[in-house]
């Protein structure tokens, strides 16, 4: 893996341990960023229509093409060491994980301890009390109707 | 391994450590220069890790509440000015272009041209930092801060719920506000940098490191606009409001 004393003077005395990039690579990589703005910009105007979750998957799926460039091209991580690219990328990745906590709202229905506000108006995801005590009139009882898999249609 | 020579200092490693190789070296508990310059990008790298943390929560908040109030938020968004917000995008991927040829200058050390490509990442900075206050003192006009003051016109925001647009803009401020100061903290650490160029301060103007991790974050602030501004300004319309689309341009 470590390269010979030989190369490495050669590389310290040669290139001074980077390598300049043409201009063009980054007006290129400038350019790229451009055209995904006005996309998005555009893809926001267009009227999809009934379609909401395609038009949101289009326009994040172009800032994460955009966010790739920035990273992989302006902060140089394309000519990193493998463990700059490690630092990076694992960096990142964290960003996925934390968002699987997500999840724990789809389940908060099938609670069995009470919340503070179980029906609330204004609670963005109400608990469902589903114990053999739940009184159908009682003040926390909870309208069943117009309910999403998530919680009360909002 | 410890017989390795160390080919940064030329002659070997004699007498390493009683010379003193300033920036530009290699310092004496580096191998060579790689080494060296990769010990301070993986240390840039870890800072924007706990950066990418600080953000991903307040993400973490609005992707649960765009999901839970998708059709109050899309009306309350549409009091955002997309074309200001559009000017701010191009403005910061302009200012992220000049500081990636800053780099490549401080690679080539030429100096003028780092100072000039620095001065317009200030002036993009600038120019950033003045429409956010015109956003925001236009919202501070009409109440639209959370707070016991929020607004209780509920027509300016087309109709949606004012406890859940006060949700809303609670995240705009937070986020783009945390931003901004990201934004000011970067002019100010821009500023020191290029008086250490117009200095002709050895540190920078002999290793481009420096300019480089100062480079890192500033693509990190724009980085974080790429995203704030699709999830704030350019909200798709909820299928359940598409019907109202019709006739063009909404309210």
């Amino acid at each position: 893996m470590a390269s010979s004393p030989l190369q490495a003077a050669a590389h310290a005395h040669g290139d001074h341990g980077h390598h300049v990039q043409p201009l063009s690579f980054y007006f290129k990589t400038g350019a790229v960023l451009t055209v995904g703005m006005i996309l998005t910009i555009a893809a926001y105007k267009y009227n999809w229509g009934g379609t909401y979750i395609i038009a949101n998957v289009i326009a994040l799926t172009i800032a994460f093409v955009k966010a790739g460039f920035v990273v992989w091209n302006f902060m140089h991580v394309k000519f990193a060491s493998t463990l700059g690219k490690m630092f990076a990328f694992l960096g990142f990745l964290w960003l996925p994980v934390l968002m699987v906590i997500l999840v724990d709202y789809g389940f908060r229905n099938h609670e069995q301890s009470p919340s503070f506000q179980l029906n609330g108006e204004e609670t963005a995801f109400p608990r469902q009390l589903k114990s053999k005590d739940h009184q159908p009139n009682s003040p926390n009882s909870v309208n069943t109707q117009n309910r999403t898999p998530y919680g009360r249609a909002f | 391994m410890a017989s390795i020579t160390h080919p940064g200092h030329g002659d070997g490693h004699h007498g390493a450590h009683d010379e003193h190789h300033g920036p530009g070296g290699v310092f004496h508990q580096y191998i060579d220069l790689e080494q060296q310059n990769d010990s301070y990008i993986v240390g840039m790298w870890t800072f924007l890790v706990t950066e990418v943390m600080f953000f991903g929560a307040l993400f973490l908040i609005y992707g649960l509440y765009r999901y839970a109030y998708s059709q109050d938020w899309f009306l309350a968004h549409e009091h955002l000015d997309y074309v200001m917000g559009g000017v701010n995008t191009f403005n910061l991927l302009v200012s992220s272009l000049f500081m990636a040829l800053a780099v490549r200058a401080a690679q080539l050390k030429d100096r003028k041209v780092v100072l000039r490509l620095l001065g317009g990442v200030m002036v993009c900075a600038a120019i950033f930092m003045v429409i956010k206050y015109f956003e925001y003192t236009g919202k501070f006009h009409e109440n639209l801060y959370p707070g016991p003051t929020f607004t209780k016109n509920a027509e300016i925001l087309h109709g949606a719920n004012l406890n859940k647009a006060q949700m809303f803009f609670g995240l705009y401020f937070a986020m783009t506000g945390l931003h901004g100061v990201h934004v000011v903290v970067g002019m100010l650490i821009i500023g020191k940098l290029m008086h250490m160029w117009w200095k002709k301060n050895p540190m920078v103007t002999e290793d481009y490191i420096p300019t480089e991790l100062v480079g890192l974050y500033w693509h990190f602030v724009d980085l974080v606009w790429i995203f704030l501004y699709p999830l704030f300004y350019l909200m798709p319309r909820p299928d359940a409001l598409a019907a109202h689309a019709s006739g063009g341009g909404g309210h």
